[in-house]
C-alpha cells in the first residue's frame, strides 16, 4: 500500500472511507446550510472564523498593501501604460492641487448626495465603507466596515447614492458581506413606463448589465428608460429605488417575451460609500 | 507531530489570508488566483489521498466560511480534489517540478469543474460561470506556476522530518 494511505499517522488506513465520511459529511454541512436558508451550522462557523480572521486580515491588509500595489502595477502595466499617456497630458494643463481638491471636492460630493438620498427618503440608514471586493470567481459580492454593532441586519438593501447596488447577505459585529444586483444569483422585482410595468431584472455576472426578465412582447420600452424597484407585497427591497436604465431591447417574432438589458446606475466596479437602508424583506423597519 | 500540526495551520491559514487580502485585486482575464485549490492539490502530493482528503475538507471549510455559496460545497470538492492528488502517489512518477505543474495544473482544471457540476447537481446552479472555460485555463495555467513555489511549501508544512528528505511524488 502506499505511504499515502498512512499520511495522517495511520490511524485509518482506509482512504476510500475517510473519502466518502468527508463527502457526506460536507453533503450534510449542504443540506443544514440550505434547510436554514443561509443559517444554521455553517452562518455559526462562517461568523466565528470571520470574527478572528477579520482582525488579522485588517492587519495583513496594512502590512501588503505595498506588495498589492506592486502586483497590482505589475498585472495592469497595460493599461497603465495608457493612463500614463492621458496622465501627461493632464499633467501639462492641471497643477497637481486642483487634481486633488477636485478629488476632494468629488468624494465631497458623493458623500453629499448619500446623505440626500432622492430616494428611500424616510427610511433609517447606516453609512458604511466597502472595504473589499469578493476575491473568488463564484460570486459578486462586496464587504462593508460596518455590521450588526451598527445596527445592520441580513437582507436589508444597499444603495449608493445613484441606485440600487444588492443587499446585506451576511453580518459579523463589525462587518458585512453584500450580493451585489450583478450576482446571477440575484433577482430584483422592478417596475418601468407610465403604467408601472412589472419585471424582473437578473444579474449575469457583469458589472456593466442585468437582464430583464418577464417583459411581455409590446410593453412599451424606450432605451434610456430607467427601471425602479417595484416594492411589491413581500418583495425584498422597498418601493422607488432606481436600479437601471434600459440599454437595449429586442423581440424575436414568436418569443414569449422581449430581450431587456439594463445598465445598472451605480458604479459597481468602484463603489466607496455606501447606505444600508434598515428596511427588512416584506416591508418591516429594520 | 505538533509541530508539522502547527505548521499545516500556518500556511493554512496564510494561504486563506492571502487569498482574501492580497489576490482579491489580482486578476488575469479577469479570473481570480485560486490559491487554496492549489494547497489542497500540493497536500495531496505531499501527504497522500487520505491526508489529502481531509486537509481538503478543512481548506474547504475556512473557504465556505468566505462566500455565500452553501456551505459545505468547497469542503466536498476540495476533498475529492485532495483524495486525487494523494492518489498520483501510489503510481511510480518521479517528481520534477514540471510534472508536480502539470499535475497542478489538471486537478486546478478538475477542480472548478468539479466544483460546477456539484453546484448544479445540488441544485445550486447559475453560480458565477458566465466563462467556464477561461476561469478553468487561467486557475490551471497560474496554479502550474504556482505549484514551484507551492510545493516546496508544502512539502515543508505537511510532511514529518522524516520524509521531508524526500520530494513529493517520489515516496512508495
Amino acid at each position: 500500500m502506499a505511504t499515502g494511505d498512512y499520511g495522517t499517522g495511520g490511524f485509518i488506513a482506509r482512504p476510500r472511507i475517510t473519502l466518502v465520511v468527508l463527502v457526506l459529511a460536507s453533503l450534510t454541512l449542504v443540506t443544514i446550510s440550505y434547510k436554514s436558508h443561509g443559517g444554521g451550522i455553517g452562518s455559526i462557523f462562517q461568523n466565528s472564523l470571520r470574527s478572528i480572521t477579520n482582525p488579522i486580515r485588517s492587519s495583513a491588509d496594512a502590512v501588503v498593501r505595498p506588495i498589492d500595489n506592486v502586483f497590482s502595477g505589475a498585472f495592469h502595466y497595460s493599461s497603465l501604460k495608457q493612463q500614463e499617456s492621458k496622465l501627461q497630458h493632464q499633467v501639462s494643463t492641471l497643477k497637481n492641487q486642483v487634481l486633488i481638491a477636485n478629488k476632494y471636492q468629488s468624494e465631497a460630493q458623493s458623500l453629499s448626495k448619500l446623505i440626500n438620498l432622492p430616494f428611500a427618503q424616510g427610511l433609517p440608514s447606516v453609512a458604511a465603507i466597502v472595504d473589499n471586493y469578493s476575491p473568488t470567481n463564484t460570486q459578486l459580492s462586496v464587504d462593508l466596515d460596518k455590521g450588526s454593532s451598527q445596527g445592520i441586519k441580513v437582507g436589508e438593501p444597499v444603495v449608493s447614492s445613484l441606485g440600487l447596488i444588492g443587499r446585506v447577505v451576511s453580518v459579523t459585529s463589525n462587518s458585512s458581506t453584500v450580493l451585489l444586483i450583478a450576482d446571477p444569483t440575484s433577482s430584483v422585482g422592478v417596475e418601468f413606463g407610465k403604467s408601472n410595468h412589472i419585471a424582473l431584472a437578473v444579474g449575469k455576472g457583469s458589472f456593466s448589465s442585468l437582464s430583464v426578465a418577464l417583459v411581455n412582447p409590446g410593453t412599451p420600452i424606450h432605451k434610456g428608460e430607467t427601471m425602479f424597484t417595484s416594492g411589491l407585497q413581500g418583495g425584498i427591497f422597498p418601493p422607488g429605488i432606481p436600479v437601471g436604465v434600459v440599454a437595449s431591447y429586442s423581440y424575436l417574432p414568436g418569443d414569449l417575451q422581449e430581450h431587456v438589458t439594463i445598465s445598472p446606475l451605480a458604479n459597481l466596479a468602484h463603489l466607496q460609500y455606501v447606505k444600508v437602508l434598515e428596511w427588512l424583506p416584506g416591508g418591516s423597519k429594520g | 507531530m505538533r509541530g508539522r500540526i502547527l505548521r499545516s495551520a500556518l500556511l493554512v491559514l496564510t494561504v486563506v489570508i492571502v487569498q482574501h487580502s492580497i489576490l482579491n485585486s489580482v486578476q488575469f482575464f479577469g479570473v481570480h488566483l485560486d490559491l487554496p485549490l492549489l494547497l489542497v492539490i500540493v497536500a495531496g502530493f505531499t501527504v497522500g489521498r487520505e491526508a489529502g482528503a481531509v486537509i481538503g475538507f478543512v481548506v474547504g471549510l475556512m473557504v465556505d466560511s468566505f462566500l455565500l455559496t452553501p456551505f459545505g460545497l468547497s469542503a466536498m470538492v476540495f476533498s475529492v480534489i485532495g483524495y486525487l492528488a494523494g492518489q498520483t502517489e501510489k503510481g511510480s512518477i518521479i517528481g520534477p517540478w514540471t510534472i508536480n505543474a502539470a499535475l497542478a495544473s489538471l486537478l486546478s482544471a478538475a477542480g472548478i469543474l468539479a466544483y460546477e457540476v456539484a453546484s448544479r447537481l445540488l441544485g445550486f446552479g447559475q453560480l458565477l460561470r458566465i466563462n467556464l472555460v477561461k476561469v478553468v485555463l487561467v486557475v490551471a495555467v497560474t496554479n502550474a506556476i504556482l505549484s514551484v513555489v507551492m510545493v516546496p511549501l508544502g512539502r515543508w508544512a505537511f510532511s514529518s522530518r522524516e520524509s521531508n528528505s524526500r520530494p513529493p511524488l517520489m515516496r512508495r
